[in-house]
């Protein structure tokens, strides 16, 4: 048995129309909540102070130390890391804002 | 970003036709050079060389989104300066050593640190897009303001 489906070259009709390209829209990254962390000075002459403290607070009398120069280094890559996120996120609102402005003029905004 | 295109004719049929070859050429560069655009030809005869250079009258509007984001850029370059410059200034002013002051008021310095820790988290959390509370949004006193960051936290606050 032999089947066969046969049809005729229809006429293309060829168009161009400007189809947008899709917005990406991913939603930006949920803002950062974090934990209040709190820092114990020890010297020579407060130590045992200290840990007796840390001792009837429950907590275990063992400290992770810095040197008051590493504490300043510490403090500096802190206000990189912030820098370096606000930058990051400025960027991302930038290129939206430049990629994107229809999104502003839907919010009734003049999209400048 | 720039974009180049070069045309080395060796036919000399084609010579009549280098003008629409050029244009050609020209629309496809369009998009890669919409402040300025260059056109150069050289050759073998007396006169060897040729430049055009081809400017939009309102260039400056062209790119004016481009101009603010790059200074919102460069800003936020200058806060970090002015960041670290300031932590240098709050350790070691006036040439002071910032763990003998710690060894001599160590409950005031203990008071200090964990504040300013606490401002420096909140000044992360900010930075990745959190909301400002009423409170830093409306400080304007030097004693209101987070010291870590004043330059995000508190938009209303002016440094005197």
């Amino acid at each position: 048995m032999f089947l066969t489906n046969c049809s005729g070259v229809k006429k293309l009709s060829i168009f161009k129309e400007e189809v947008k390209r899709q917005e990406l829209n991913l939603n930006k990254p949920n803002p950062l909540v974090l934990e209040r962390i709190k820092w114990h000075i020890i010297t020579s002459e407060n130590a045992a102070e200290v840990f007796a403290k840390l001792e009837a607070e429950g907590i275990d009398p063992v400290l992770f130390g810095l040197t008051d120069k590493d504490f300043q280094l510490i403090a500096k890559n802190f206000a990189q890391i912030r820098n370096q996120l606000k930058v990051t996120n400025e960027l991302l609102d930038k290129y939206k804002e430049y990629y994107e402005p229809e999104v502003d003029k839907k919010d009734g905004k003049d999209g400048e | 970003m720039c974009g180049i295109i070069g045309l080395f004719l060796k036919d000399d049929k084609l010579n009549c036709n280098l003008g629409s070859m050029l244009s050609s050429m020209l629309n496809t560069m369009s998009d890669r050079g919409p402040d300025s655009s260059g056109l150069a030809i050289y050759n073998c005869r007396d006169i060897d060389k040729i430049k055009l250079t081809l400017r939009s009258e309102n260039h400056q509007e062209d790119f004016k989104e481009i101009l603010a984001a790059n200074q919102k850029m460069n800003e936020l370059v200058s806060v970090l300066k002015k960041d670290l410059d300031d932590l240098d200034n709050r350790f070691n002013k006036g040439g002071r050593d910032f763990g003998k002051v710690a060894i001599e008021k160590t409950d005031a310095i203990n008071r200090i640190i964990n504040k300013g820790s606490d401002n420096a988290t909140r000044c992360i959390e900010i930075s990745s897009g959190a909301e400002l509370t009423e409170e830093e949004r409306n400080a304007t006193k030097k004693s209101e303001i987070n010291r870590e960051c004043p330059g995000i936290a508190n938009p209303n606050y002016v440094p005197y």
